[in-house]
Order: structure tokens, then C-alpha cells, then sequence
């Protein structure tokens, strides 16, 4: 697969369209968290209602995503990623102009910022319809890049926050969002032919399949901790060992960028020792490292070594289950895509709600943090089954590296 | 749903002496109907005899009729090259024979051009130097090589013929058909006196007579043309259906008819006038072939087509279906499930007259007996009545195979079908359909056999069941095999894997839970679900299989053969020994690297060298290292410790990775260094 042969193959300002959109998209979606500290203190939240605050736009976008889907298939991935981006925009300016107020506005704000997070599914059939099947990996991991919006959001987020205001720096971000739309217009262009619009009936058949529960639970473990812990982090940094949001959002950055980067490693290593096995170990990994982070760690930096341990663990079980669900679910994988992408959401949710909520009910995040890594535990119970049932003859049309 | 229009062909052949004193040429071609027709094709053959004074035309004979008899006589698995080899090696060896047998028939030869038109291709195979050309889109295309010597002088002296060598050397060659086509078979007779150019410009010609003529012209003249070729006798003989002459009326409902085109008698005529005409001093031979229809996309799209039938409900003990009932549910996969069923309609332990009544199994005994002489099964043979009414004496004689050894109970079988989840699933029905063609073409001993359910009204297959376990059972069981046992069914497997083997049938899903151990002592080789056979092609993207067993050429995508199945033998060996896999477990999806396989010792000491031996070699990473055969790997087995094969060497590392070992060279002398210099500046 050469450089050149990519380059003709499919569109490349679509592309790099998708993947501001996606980038930026990704930022406002985890815009919450490296502001809680601020937000919180301003308006004298406690500590379920942070965990609350930073989780409700990761809901939010697990559940925006699947109305995207309709609106993808509908209208178009641009015109739909054009809308999505407009809502975000309109929110954060009237968040940015007229001020939040009370916590209930912060959840509102959030349930707005989540259309951010649903950017997936448009930004995603954007691009990949522009490419053949053999290019699709390439085009998927250049787009999907775009996750490391979440690392620029808690590196840069706490410090003009902390020179500005909370406030402004929904106005500042308006000023790369406005850019990208402007050249998102030009540059995004729809890839002529579509498939046909998903049917209601296809998720719910494909449903009727166990390994499709089984694989949206896995993923609400890596996919939800990954982005639970990206939210959360700088809110725990803070209460927990009482540094300043700047500092927090640097060792949430930290962990994030460790977290996205492995992501292609974990695919290649599914790829090459066997997807079932390797998130056997990540999730056996996760698991320690939550175990490990739940006692309340001494230091800082002990806290955050191990953060990124778990954050290693679950970047790379990301890959692993997405190196599985293409192959696994060939023909579904439209529909899969959603459905997956939904439980990882609402995961995050999870994770970061509870641990808001166990630091309120039992005055430390210890419970939340162990029931988690039973949840990873629990994972591993599933990935018996599943390779057990894998044990199997597979036909030549269910063997294919499809991708998505 | 597609369109069962047959492959129409028109033909028409001519054969004049000429100068010479006798005409050592020889047209024929078979017709064959309906499903022979759609399994084998239709075929072609010219000939032009040479030595051995008058026993040139003696070989172009024979071995135009022997190709004739024997080619529909091979089994339907094969493919076309693979039947077309087969039988003319043995009619080389024939005339190889004759030769040598006196003065007056030594050198006796003749080439060969065959042409098979079968589904959507042709197949062509040609030895010596008559010519087969193509004329499509008034555009003439040779499309065999003449087998001459390229020197002026020898231009006439073949280079290979049949009955030249004892190593028959054929070309072969194949394309996609399209309607309209015209194949034109020449003897050097023909090509030699008039050139391509000339060919082409009577072909035009007379296509263009046929356009002004219209199409009910042709059919006339074709089936006028038809009989009179037969009563030619003693030149040509043509054996054919006929089916232009019977019903010309055929191909003008097909999907993919062409207007009328040429018509293949006239232009066979006209050839070989015009090339006797030209000054030929040669025998004259042609055979004319129009394509006027086409078949719908191959052979199992048919065969799919043909059964649009319901999937059956998910039953549950004691359900009937089409007079099935079902006794227990026997296994369910992601996308098949089997029971066991019996006739709903006979009591259980009913008389052994009962039995033979449903006669599952001596149509498919007939069918594997006669697996390569003709027609696919007829659904129709044993479709008389229900159960109940057919038990008359001559058919209680027959020994019901398909019945369990307790000849008292109730006949039972495995239905086997799809979930009814993949009722919409087309691969997997086309997979099935195709499944039960295949598995009514292996043997009776040691295959499970197919058997007819008249009323059968959904999409399932019924096959014979037994009594036993599979060997994945066994060892599951926790039942200890010990080496020699393992040996012992090693052999018997091979013997199977040879049979398939020989039919052109890849298993591709080798493993312990494909084997079945019955309570009769038979071991039986189960499951041809994603078996293929030489004759199809499957078009896949990747290969099919249980990724443990597959072998490492696989995963590159290479299509599975022989070697990989053998692999897959080995592995299943291995792991009835050692419970362990050679390369340890692979996932599906996985792209596995392959190592060293570990020695057997290293989970069961007990094994003998020997046997060691034999089971890393089978399971050797690349196919070069293995066993070429099933027959050579079962030897193996079976000599054991009285012969046991050579271990090879342990490749060193530089042999493997040379560039690994000098990288390691390179860094252990870079350490070395380091630690030397370190202790320069110490002292």
C-alpha cells in the first residue's frame, strides 16, 4: 500500500477536513473536565455534582451519536457535521456571552457539548467513503487521530482558564472552532454514493448476537475508562493531592496522550498474538493499575505513573477491540460502529459520575475506582466466553480484513 | 431468483479426405443433457493421426473416443484440466503400447485438440498441431500453439503429440464464454492451406449471410445439418444429444440469447471446401461451435437457485418437520444447527422392514458408486411414497446404509440447516446447497451419506447418522491416547484425507471435532461445510477454517490445497497426543507468526522419536517440509519404528536469520567493547 496509491485514492481535503473536525470536535467535548476545578469553585459544586458535570457531555455524546447516525444517513455526513458543529458553537457563544450560572445550566451546557462527542459519526462515514476498502485503515487511523483533541483540551484548557477566566475560555475556543467550520465548508466533500440508511431493525438484529453485547461491554471498559479518567483526572489531581488546574490539566495531558497513542499499537499487537489474548492482559493490567491507584497513593507522581500504566492498558484494549469488531461483525459494521461506540460512552459516563459519587458518599474515590476494575474483571469472564465460542470453523465471507 | 436457462450450443463439423488415400482425421463431440451438461460441460475433440501407415487414423480414433467415453466417466469434483490430464495420459499409454507392439503400428500418433465448454468458460487442451481458434466480435483469435519444430524444413514434424512420449505434455488454457462466441477446431489441413486472414474473412462472411437471413433460417439449416453428420460414420463420428435438432425452440427463452449468428454447419463446410479449394493436399477437418446461451453464473448459483426453500424454525426435541422427528438436538455453530431425526411417521423399534422402506442409503451407494459414470443424484429415484407404503420385497433386500448397525430401531439421521437468524443470509444457503452436492459425491466408507427425504420442503440436508462420539469428544472426555493409538488413527484419517484427495476435495476444516469415532469402530471424517473441490470456483477473499488448524500459508492468503490439509492432519495429531497445539492456539482474526513448533516430548515424554518425528514434519512451517501426500504421510505412520524418517537438523540460527546472528554478533562485540573501555579508564 504506497503513499502515492493513498493519495489519488481517495479525497485528501476531506480528510484533513475530517480530521480538524474530529480534532476540535474531541477538544469541546472534554472541554468540562480541565475547567471543573474553576467552574466548581465559582459556583460551589460538590464533589457528585463535578463527577456529574464532566460525565454528562460523555453521555450526552454516546446517545447524540446514534441520532448523528440518522441524520448522516439522511441528509449527509457533511451537512450533518456542519449542524453539529454549528450547535457547539452556538452554545459555547451563548455560554461564553451570557455566562453559566448555577449547575443546572453547567448540565445543559454539557448535554450541548456532547453533540461535539457524537462528531464520530459523522466525521468517521466522511471520510472512509472516500476510500477503498484497502485504503480504509490508513484513512481510519489518520481521521481517528483526531482523539488527541482530549489531550490538547486538558493541556491547554486549565492554563488559559486560570489567565482568563473559566469563562473565556469558551470564547477563546470559539476562535479555532469558527476557523475549522469556515474551512471544513470548503474543504469537506461528500463521497459520491452512500450506502443505504440503517434500519432499526438491523441494530436490533444484530443485537440478537451475544458476541455484539459482549463487545459493547468490552468497550465500555476501555473506550469508558479511557475517556471516564480523561474527564476526571484533572479533578482528581486537584482534590486529591491539591494541585493547581494548571498542573492537573498537565498530568491529565500526560495520560491522555499516553492513552491515544498506543491505541494503533494495541490493534497491531491484536493483529499479530490474537485480539482475545491481548485484551485478556490489557484488561488484567487495567484492572492492577485501578486496584493499585484505589489506595490513595502518597505522591502525585506515583499516582499519575500508574495512571498512565491503566491509561497504557486501556488505549491499547481500544485498538484490540476495534482490530476485533470490523473482522467479527463484517456486515454489521455499520450498525456495530454506533452501537460500540455508544457503550464506550456510556462507560465514561460511569466512570466518571461514580467517581464523583463514591468521593461524596464515602469521602474517598477508593470504591470507585475497585468497582471499575471489577468491571475489567467481569470483562475477562466475557472474553472466556467469547473465545470459547471462537473455537470454531469460520467461513471464508466472515474471515475478510474489512475495515470500517 | 436466476434464471436456469442451460449452456446452448450449436455445432457443425465437416472432414473430406482429399487428396490423400484415406482420411486420418477424426471430429467428435458430446452433448450431454441437463445436469451433465452443467457438471462437465460440453466436448469438443479434433484429431489428425499420424505414422504407422494406416494407423494414424487408428490413434486419432481411439483417443478422440476414449476422451469421449472416459472424460464424463471422471468424478465431478475434478476440474476440467484435471479430467482432461487424466484421460488422455492413459490413452498415451495406450498407444505407447500399441506402438511398440509391432513393426506396422510404431509411431503411430496423433495430436489432440479438446475443447470443453462448461458454466461461463472454455477450456482448451491441445497437443500437436491442430488449431483451436476463437472468432468473437469478428475478431479471429488462435488460441492454441502449434507443437512444431520452428525450422522451415521441420515445420511439419510434431514436437509432442499423444502416443509420442511416455510423458504427455498438454497445453492448457481457459477464458470466460460470452453468448455469440465461436469456437473453430482445424486440422492443419484446414489452417495450413488457407491462413488466419482467410478463416476470419469466411467466418465474416458467412456470419454476415446468417445476419440477412434471419433467425428462424438457422435453426433449419442446423438441425438439417445435424443428422447427416452422424450417418458420415466412418470419418466423423459425432456423439451428441442432439438438443438443437429436438428443440430448437430452447434457447430463445434463455436469459442471454444472441440473434442468430452463423450458422456452424455451413461454415464447418465451407472451410474445409475453401481450404481443399486453396490446393489443401491434406486430410480436412473442422468442428464449428456457436455459443448462443449462456447459464446462469456457475454451477452451485444453480444448484441455489433450484432449492428456494424455507429455512425450517428453530425445533426443539420432539418437533416434527416434514415428517421428521426430531430425537435430540445435536450440536449448534454460529450458523448451523443439526438433530438427529427419524421418521415421525414409524414408531420407535419399529420392524426392520421399515427400514429399507425410506432407502436413504441405496440411492446414495448407487450415487457413489456411480459418482463419476453420470447424471447428479435425481431427487426423483426413491421419491415415491411416504414411509409407510413402500415396503415391498424388493426393496427390504436392499441393505439400507444409511440406518444405524441396530437394524431394529427406526432409521436416523442428522438434518442439517442454517439458524433460521440467517434466513436472508445468501452465502450461507449457497454454502449449504453446496455443501450437500459435495457430499453426495465422496464414498460410502467413512463419510457420512446423504440421504433423499421426499418430503423434504425446507432448507436442510438429511445424512446418515451414527452412533459414537467425536475425537474432540474423546479427549474431552479425558480419555489418554496413547502414541501408538494415535498412529493408528493418524492412518486411518490419511486413508480418508487420501480419498477426498483423490476426488479433488480439499477438506479445509481438518480437526478432532470433525472426526467421528463410531460405536461400529469406523472412524468417519465429517463436515465438507467449507470443503472445496477442484471443479468450483469459489471466488473467496480468504480462507476458510478453524484458524488452529489452518496453516501458516494461509494466513498469507494462499488457497488451501492438499499441503494444508495435511497440515491440518498433523495438527490434529499433535493435539490428540499432547492436548497442545504445535505453534500454540490462534485466534480467529489473529495474523499469528510461526516459530519453531514444539517438540511432542515436551508435553507427553512418552512419545517415540519416531512418531515425534513424523508429527513435526507434518506440521512443518512451510508446505516444501511436509509430507507431499496423504498416502506418504499414512506410510510414515504405519512403518513407524521400523522405518523411521530421517530428523533433520535443527537449522543454527545463522541458517534462519542470518541477519539476526550478525546483528548479534555486531552487538555482543559492541559490549564487549563498552566493558573494555570501561575498564581502560578504570586502571
Amino acid at each position: 500500500m504506497d503513499k502515492k496509491s493513498f493519495l489519488q485514492a481517495g479525497h485528501t481535503p476531506t480528510l484533513i477536513a475530517a480530521f480538524l473536525y474530529f480534532d476540535l470536535a474531541f477538544m469541546v467535548w472534554v472541554l468540562l473536565g480541565p475547567l471543573a476545578v474553576g467552574i466548581a469553585a465559582d459556583l460551589g459544586l460538590s464533589h457528585a455534582q463535578k463527577g456529574l458535570m464532566v460525565a454528562t457531555p460523555v453521555l450526552a455524546g454516546a446517545i447524540l451519536r446514534m441520532v448523528m447516525g440518522v441524520v448522516v444517513d439522511r441528509l449527509s455526513p457533511k451537512k450533518a457535521a456542519i449542524i453539529g458543529q454549528l450547535i457547539v458553537i452556538g452554545a459555547l457563544a451563548y455560554a461564553w456571552v451570557a455566562g453559566v450560572h448555577s449547575f443546572n445550566e453547567v448540565l445543559v451546557l454539557g448535554v450541548f457539548l456532547g453533540v461535539a462527542g457524537a462528531s464520530f459519526a459523522a466525521a468517521l462515514p466522511l471520510a472512509s467513503r472516500w476510500y477503498p476498502p484497502e485504503h480504509q485503515g490508513t484513512a481510519m487511523g489518520i481521521a481517528g487521530a483526531g482523539n488527541s483533541g482530549t489531550a490538547f483540551a486538558a493541556l491547554f484548557a486549565p492554563g488559559l482558564a486560570m489567565a482568563f477566566g473559566w469563562h473565556n475560555v469558551f470564547g477563546l475556543a470559539l476562535i479555532p472552532l469558527v476557523i475549522v467550520l469556515v474551512a471544513f465548508c470548503f474543504m469537506a466533500k461528500d463521497a459520491p454514493g452512500a450506502p443505504p440508511p440503517k434500519r432499526f431493525a438491523e441494530y436490533l438484529a444484530v443485537l440478537r448476537d451475544k458476541d455484539a453485547w459482549w463487545f459493547m461491554f468490552f468497550y465500555a471498559v476501555t473506550f469508558g475508562g479511557f475517556v471516564g479518567l480523561a474527564s476526571s483526572l484533572v479533578i482528581y489531581f486537584n482534590t486529591q493531592y491539591g494541585l493547581d488546574p494548571k498542573m492537573a490539566g498537565y498530568f491529565t495531558a500526560a495520560c491522555v496522550f499516553a492513552g491515544s497513542l498506543v491505541r494503533p499499537i494495541g490493534g497491531n499487537v491484536a493483529d499479530r498474538i490474537g485480539g482475545v489474548k491481548s485484551l485478556t492482559v490489557m484488561y488484567i493490567l487495567a484492572a492492577i493499575f485501578l486496584a493499585i491507584v484505589s489506595v490513595g497513593l502518597p505522591e502525585a507522581w506515583m499516582a499519575l505513573a500508574v495512571f498512565v500504566g491503566a491509561m497504557l492498558a486501556l488505549g491499547m484494549g481500544n485498538g484490540a477491540v476495534f482490530q476485533l469488531v470490523p473482522q467479527r461483525f463484517r456486515r454489521e459494521i455499520g450498525v456495530m460502529t454506533g452501537l460500540v461506540g455508544m457503550a464506550g460512552g456510556i462507560g465514561g459516563f460511569y466512570l466518571a459520575s461514580s467517581l464523583g459519587f463514591a468521593r461524596e458518599m464515602t469521602g474517598s474515590y477508593q470504591a470507585g475506582f475497585l468497582i471499575f476494575a471489577a468491571l475489567a474483571v467481569f470483562a475477562l469472564v466475557g472474553l472466556t466466553a467469547v473465545k470459547t465460542r471462537w473455537r470454531t470453523t469460520w467461513g471464508a465471507a466472515h474471515l475478510t480484513s474489512a475495515k470500517i | 431468483m436466476k434464471d436456469l436457462t442451460p449452456l446452448e450450443i450449436h455445432l457443425g463439423h465437416a472432414t473430406r479426405t482429399g487428396p490423400r488415400p484415406a482420411n486420418e482425421d477424426f471430429v467428435a463431440a458430446a452433448m450431454p443433457e441437463g445436469a451433465e451438461r452443467a457438471a462437465k460441460g460440453v466436448l469438443l475433440a479434433i484429431a489428425d493421426g499420424v505414422g504407422g501407415h494406416a494407423h494414424g487414423r487408428e490413434a486419432a480414433e481411439y483417443t478422440v473416443r476414449s476422451l469421449l467415453a472416459d472424460y464424463f466417466s471422471t468424478a465431478h469434483t475434478w476440474s476440467v484440466e484435471k479430467s482432461l490430464d487424466t484421460v488422455l495420459g492413459a490413452t498415451n499409454r495406450w498407444l505407447l503400447a500399441q506402438s511398440a507392439r509391432t513393426a506396422e503400428t510404431a509411431g503411430m500418433a496423433t495430436t489432440l485438440t479438446a475443447l470443453v465448454l462448461r458454466g461461463r468458460r472454455w477450456h482448451l487442451a491441445h497437443v500437436g498441431d491442430s488449431r483451436a481458434y476463437l472468432w468473437r466480435d469478428g475478431a479471429l483469435l488462435r488460441l492454441s500453439e502449434d507443437h512444431t519444430w520452428p525450422h522451415p524444413e521441420l515445420s511439419n514434424v510434431l514436437r509432442r503429440a499423444v502416443g509420442l512420449e511416455s510423458r504427455l505434455l498438454v497445453d492448457h488454457d481457459d477464458g470466460e464464454l460470452a453468448a455469440g462466441d465461436v469456437f473453430v477446431l482445424l486440422t492443419d489441413g484446414v489452417w495450413n492451406a488457407l491462413g488466419d486472414e482467410a478463416i476470419a474473412a469466411l467466418l465474416a462472411r458467412r456470419a454476415g449471410e446468417a445476419r440477412g437471413r434471419g433467425a428462424g433460417g438457422t435453426a433449419a439449416g442446423t438441425g438439417a445439418g445435424w443428422p447427416g453428420a452422424a450417418a458420415e460414420g466412418a470419418a466423423a463420428g459425432i456423439e451428441a444429444g442432439g438438443t438443437e435438432a429436438r428443440r430448437p425452440e430452447a434457447w430463445r427463452t434463455g436469459a442471454e440469447v444472441t440473434e442468430a449468428g452463423l450458422d456452424p454447419q455451413a461454415a464447418a463446410d465451407a472451410l474445409v471446401d475453401a481450404a481443399l479449394r486453396a490446393g489443401g493436399n491434406d486430410n480436412a477437418s473442422a468442428l464449428v461451435a456457436h455459443v448462443r446461451a449462456l447459464p446462469a453464473d456457475n454451477l452451485h448459483d444453480r444448484l441455489a437457485a433450484g432449492r428456494r426453500l424455507p429455512l425450517p424454525p428453530r425445533l426443539a426435541e420432539g418437533d416434527t418437520l416434514d415428517g421428521l422427528r426430531v430425537e435430540a438436538v445435536l450440536h449448534v455453530s454460529r450458523l448451523t444447527v443439526l438433530y438427529r431425526v427419524c421418521p415421525a411417521t414409524v414408531p420407535v423399534g419399529a420392524p426392520a422392514g421399515a427400514n429399507a422402506a425410506v432407502v436413504p442409503g441405496d440411492h446414495v451407494a448407487g450415487c457413489v458408486a456411480a459418482f463419476a459414470a453420470s447424471a447428479a443424484p435425481t431427487l426423483t429415484r426413491t421419491a415415491t411414497a411416504s414411509p409407510r407404503t413402500t415396503t415391498t420385497s424388493a426393496q427390504t433386500a436392499k441393505v439400507p446404509v444409511g440406518a444405524p448397525a441396530g437394524a431394529n430401531t427406526a432409521p436416523r439421521w442428522v438434518l442439517k440447516t442454517l439458524l433460521p437468524a440467517h434466513e436472508h443470509d445468501e452465502d450461507a444457503r449457497r454454502a449449504l446447497v453446496r455443501e450437500e452436492w459435495l457430499a453426495r459425491r465422496v464414498p460410502a466408507q467413512g463419510f457420512p451419506q446423504v440421504a433423499d427425504w421426499p418430503a423434504r420442503a425446507h432448507l436442510y440436508y438429511l445424512m446418515s447418522w451414527h452412533e459414537g462420539e467425536s475425537l474432540k469428544a474423546l479427549l474431552a472426555r479425558g480419555e489418554r491416547l496413547r502414541p501408538h493409538e494415535v498412529a493408528e488413527l493418524g492412518a486411518r484419517m490419511l486413508r480418508l484425507v487420501g480419498v477426498l484427495h483423490r476426488l479433488g476435495i480439499v477438506h479445509r476444516d481438518i480437526k478432532p471435532d470433525n472426526l467421528h469415532l463410531g460405536r461400529d469402530g469406523a472412524l468417519r471424517l465429517l463436515d465438507l461445510g467449507v470443503a472445496a473441490s477442484e471443479a468450483e470456483d469459489l471466488r473467496e477473499i480468504n480462507n476458510p477454517g478453524t484458524p488452529s488448524y489452518m496453516a501458516p500459508e494461509l494466513f498469507a492468503g494462499t488457497p488451501a490445497n492438499e499441503a494444508s490439509d495435511l497440515y491440518a492432519c498433523g495438527v490434529t495429531l499433535y493435539e490428540l497426543l499432547t492436548r497442545k497445539f504445535p505453534y500454540g492456539e490462534v485466534e480467529p482474526f489473529q495474523h499469528p507468526r510461526f516459530g519453531e513448533p514444539v517438540p511432542t516430548t515436551r508435553y507427553r515424554p512418552d512419545t517415540p522419536a519416531w512418531l515425534e518425528a513424523v508429527l513435526l514434519k507434518a506440521c512443518a512451517r512451510t508446505p516444501e517440509a511436509r509430507f507431499e501426500t496423504a498416502e506418504e504421510f499414512r506410510l510414515a505412520l504405519e512403518r513407524g519404528a521400523w522405518q523411521p524418517l530421517a530428523v533433520p537438523r535443527r537449522a543454527p540460527l545463522l541458517e534462519r536469520r542470518p541477519t539476526l546472528a550478525l546483528k548479534l554478533v555486531a552487538l555482543a562485540s559492541l559490549l564487549l567493547n563498552l566493558v573494555l573501555l570501561f575498564l581502560l579508564t578504570r586502571s
